[in-house]
């Protein structure tokens, strides 16, 4: 019944604060960037799919019905996904669920955030609420617990967050789309910057972004008329568990590990360390790419994940390159963050990523995860057509 | 296509304000619907929600309402900040990729926590519109007034369509109102956004819906009487009431096309939420006097935004299941002056 | 007349500030309700659903394992276990405590989920995982139906909590209830 379906084009904006642009101008960066790697214009699109989450922090409500007209939409079916940060993910694999139900064959899904034209620290506090949290402890208050939960349970030394910022402000220096460029950043230097929320230092969290990503999904009978290589949609999933159920796991979460076991299923993978090539997971804070490694199956639960990047395992020349773009650190513009994963793993295949391309990947993974680590979505790129 | 039938549905009642909270609100509702699908909750899929955190006043408010799925340990699920009809949709393509059989729908329309004409504005374009501090009805007037002119409808008839929801409105038990106000009360009323009297428009409203989706072959081992989804398409408008023409609605008429194969329904929900929309929407979608429009009352009494296309089809199905009616037009609107339209034919008896 | 421009020579805007104002009355739920009133008390009142027998602290109206609402309500002690817990040193617009704090996951005796509280009364390097701890409360007339009733939590003078030993067991026990 599922239709084949392919990426055949990947737009990014650059990532800054972009304030001399409107929101509709920053998402046709990277929409018209979409077309132009595609080979196509707005009249080929079939359908689109915004994603955005939560639409409080730029104060601009269903803002698919603003947008319509700068994506060309009018007249077109237009989805709006709305999952917490792993929305971006979520609006890829609703693009791809278009095509392979056969309703589509060509999509173009988009996902963008304007934080310079909000107050998210004010828009993430939800003051007011019954029992809300009387004090502030800030973006990282709540992620620190569980990082901090990881390294008592997995034994992790306190240079491993260091590592891995480390790794990805290096590969962000070589993204283009980049909004921060820290290539030259020492590890002594990361060490030495303020500690924001133990073990959390400043320089192992992502900036705040204006960004848009933008991806057009293709049904197999429309890749071959274009000439651009495409990326095929191995497998996707998504899993979402109750953000305060009782015991919950938040250090290693359910929803990541069934995600994780779903496309590995699909796929048929049995080892995910060796038969994946690369993969771009969605890293906020850099200690958290030790508790992903786990909780995706590239390692051991409590203590495989930093281990493997204390030797390097993650680097671009290792086992596993992880976050080849700079991850996170290259910028989080909310909801275009997860999509950039994506967008990232699908370049990886098409052999698209420049000075980040890994040789020869033909297998990639793109995570994307928000709430309280509860949303997650995962897609699994091939340079091959699956069968 | 995959046949898809709605098997399960429940609806709260829509009240000005209800005095619980939206986990509160929800959960009767969804487990009502699992309930009267057949189905055991886990044996659902897949569960797509619909609500808009800017009515809740707190970023990620969906993120709780997932306690009241029962989405332990761990679920497929998704969500839109659209009317729940787009949720029905996003799952009804799920199970066309033959990947999942079932799916759960939910819509949370609980709007009293604020005031719509504070929030309902911050969906127009943030440079040219916004500022402007126009409201959905300053929009809707504007629409009225481009139909009056070019004598489409005339006070009258509106006053006729308010007459005729509120009647069925209130003899519908889902929704709150005792009172229907008659045409000589309508006439006699002020205009608030003139030509737009306050009957003209829907009241705020707190309501929630949800509805069960599977495949013909689960449909077939869950209940007696599925309701068949024939046909459901999307369009969307230019956001700009400027550069349209006001007195047409072209993406609700393709909508209804696609959706309707040109089959005659015998009734038809619509989310009119004024009075001179549903003139437009007969219009665009060719729905003569044969089809009875909103029997339920329809938006016009009823309208718990976010959720208020959900209703539609869950007032639809019920009228379907109770043998009141064999094949339904559903409508779901969203943004100024009707600009993003869904339409859906659903139908009783055989696969 | 004047020279013919460019598009690129008419000067951007680049920002102008459109305050978006919108007001709100949050109804708390007929479960948060008795929680909420009971903080004005000096007391922890959470719910325990019949279903699952979880007890959840604080209450939400739904139990997320069975799906059903909450409805009884179940008094808690003043005393918790420290299940996760950061150091704050950023401050933040709106923190009003001093820097650098802990803040901590707690979860109270008896109960199956956790709420943010603040740790006082000890030097952050001692906060630790498993720590015992007691909730010290405003004065009667400062508290509201709010945690801000909670004026902090302080370590309890008693041997920390294995909390993997805290889960097995609650989860034994739950289960030879459910039986």
């Amino acid at each position: 019944m599922s239709e084949a379906c392919a990426v055949i084009g990947i737009g990014q904006a650059k990532m800054a604060r972009r304030r001399n642009l409107s929101i509709a101008e920053l998402c046709r960066e990277a929409a018209l960037r979409a077309l132009e790697d595609a080979g196509l214009e707005f009249s080929d699109i079939d359908a689109i799919v915004l994603g955005k989450t939560p639409d409080i922090f730029d104060g601009l409500m269903m803002p698919e019905l603003y947008l319509a007209d700068a994506l060309g939409a009018v007249g077109k079916p237009v989805m709006r996904i709305s999952t917490a940060g792993s929305v971006g993910g979520h609006t890829v694999i609703q693009a791809a669920h278009l095509v392979q139900a056969g309703l589509h064959r060509r999509v173009l899904c988009l996902a963008y955030a304007k934080e310079s034209e909000g107050d998210i620290n004010w828009a993430v506090q939800g003051g007011g609420i019954p029992f809300a949290s009387p004090f502030v402890a800030g973006p990282g208050g709540y992620f620190a617990l569980h990082i901090r939960e990881y390294v008592r349970r997995a034994g992790a030394p306190d240079h491993i967050g260091d590592l891995v910022a480390l790794k990805d402000k290096q590969n962000a220096a070589i993204n283009p789309y980049s909004q921060l460029s820290e290539g030259d950043i020492t590890l002594e230097q990361i060490q030495q910057s303020p500690m924001l929320w133990d073990p959390v230092r400043y320089a192992h969290t992502c900036p705040s972004s204006d960004g848009a990503c933008a991806m057009i999904l293709s049904a197999s009978d429309a890749v071959d008329s274009t000439s651009t290589r495409p990326a095929w949609v191995r497998a996707t999933a998504v899993r979402t568990e109750p953000a305060t159920a009782p015991w919950r796991d938040h250090t290693n979460p359910l929803a990541g590990r069934e995600c994780a076991r779903v496309i590995y299923e699909q796929a048929g993978i049995r080892d995910p360390l060796r038969e994946i090539d690369c993969a771009e997971l969605y890293i906020p804070f850099s200690w958290m790419e030790p508790m992903w490694l786990e909780t995706l199956g590239f390692a051991a639960a409590n203590g495989g994940g930093w281990r493997m990047i204390d030797d390097g395992g993650t680097r671009p020349d290792g086992a596993l390159p992880v976050n080849m773009s700079g991850g996170l650190m290259a910028g989080n513009p909310t909801s275009s963050t997860g999509m950039l994963r994506m967008a990232e793993a699908a370049m990886q295949v098409r052999g698209q990523a420049g000075a980040h391309q890994v040789d020869g990947a033909r297998t990639a993974l793109g995570h994307a995860k928000g709430g309280a680590s509860s949303y997650v979505a995962c897609m699994l790129f091939d340079a091959t057509r699956p069968d | 296509m995959r046949d898809v039938a709605i098997v399960g549905f429940a609806q709260h009642p829509n009240v000005a304000h209800f005095p619980g909270n939206e986990i509160e609100m929800l959960l009767p509702v969804v487990s009502q619907a699992i309930a009267s699908s057949g189905l055991q909750r886990g044996e659902i899929d897949v569960t797509t929600a619909a609500s808009n955190d800017f009515f809740a006043g707190q970023a990620f408010a969906f993120v709780r309402a997932l306690d009241a799925v029962g989405a332990y340990p761990v679920i497929d699920d998704s969500h839109v900040d659209m009317d729940g009809a787009w949720a029905l949709y996003e799952a009804w393509v799920r199970i066309q990729t033959g990947e999942v059989d079932t799916a759960l729908v939910y819509a949370l329309g609980r709007t009293s926590a604020g005031r719509l004409h504070e929030i309902t504005p911050l969906q127009y374009d943030p440079y040219s519109m916004q500022m402007l501090g126009i409201a959905p009805t300053d929009l809707a007037a504007l629409q009225a007034r481009v139909l009056l002119e070019a004598a489409v409808v005339d006070e009258r008839a509106m006053g006729e369509i308010v007459a005729r929801s509120w009647r069925d409105g209130v003899a519908n038990p889902r929704v709150w109102h005792e009172v229907a106000p008659t045409l000589e009360e309508y006439l006699a009323s002020p205009k608030l956004r003139d030509p737009l009297r306050a009957l003209d428009c829907a009241p705020q409203t707190d309501g929630a819906a949800a509805i069960v989706l599977a495949s013909a072959e689960r449909a077939a081992d869950t209940c007696e009487t599925p309701v068949w989804i024939r046909g459901i398409d999307h369009r969307i408008d230019t956001h700009y009431p400027g550069a349209r023409e006001l007195g047409e609605c072209p993406s609700a008429r393709e909508a209804g096309q696609r959706a309707s194969q040109g089959a005659t329904p015998d009734f038809a929900e619509l989310s009119a939420c004024y009075s001179h929309e549903e003139v437009l929407l007969r219009r665009e979608l060719g729905l003569g006097a044969d089809t009875v429009i909103n029997p339920s009352g329809g938006a016009l009494t009823a309208n718990p935004i976010m959720a208020t296309g959900l209703v539609r089809f869950v007032e639809a199905a019920a009228r379907i299941s109770r043998g009141e009616g064999t094949r339904g037009l559903v409508h779901a609107s969203s943004g100024p002056c009707l600009q993003q339209n869904l339409v859906a034919v659903i139908e009783g008896g055989a696969r | 007349m004047s020279e013919r421009g460019a598009i690129e020579d008419i000067p951007t805007i680049d920002r102008f500030v459109f305050p978006a104002r919108a007001h709100y009355e949050v109804t708390a739920g007929y479960t948060l309700s008795g929680a909420l009133r009971a903080l004005v008390d000096g007391r922890f009142v959470g719910q325990v659903s019949r279903e699952s027998g979880r007890v959840y602290m604080p209450p939400l109206g739904a139990c997320p394992i069975s799906a059903t609402a909450t409805t009884e309500d179940i008094e808690l002690p003043n005393t918790g276990v420290v299940i996760a817990f950061c150091v704050v040193r950023l401050p933040v617009h709106g923190q009003g405590v001093k820097l650098p704090f802990a803040c901590a996951d707690i979860m109270l005796d008896g109960a199956d989920t956790t709420f943010l509280g603040l740790i006082q009364e000890c030097e952050v390097e001692d906060v630790r995982i498993g720590m015992r701890v007691e909730a010290v409360w405003k004065e009667a007339a400062e508290r509201t139906t709010s945690l801000a009733s909670v004026r902090y939590f302080r370590p309890l003078p008693e041997p920390d909590v294995d909390i993997e030993e805290l889960r097995t067991g609650r989860q034994a026990a739950w289960e030879e209830n459910r039986a």
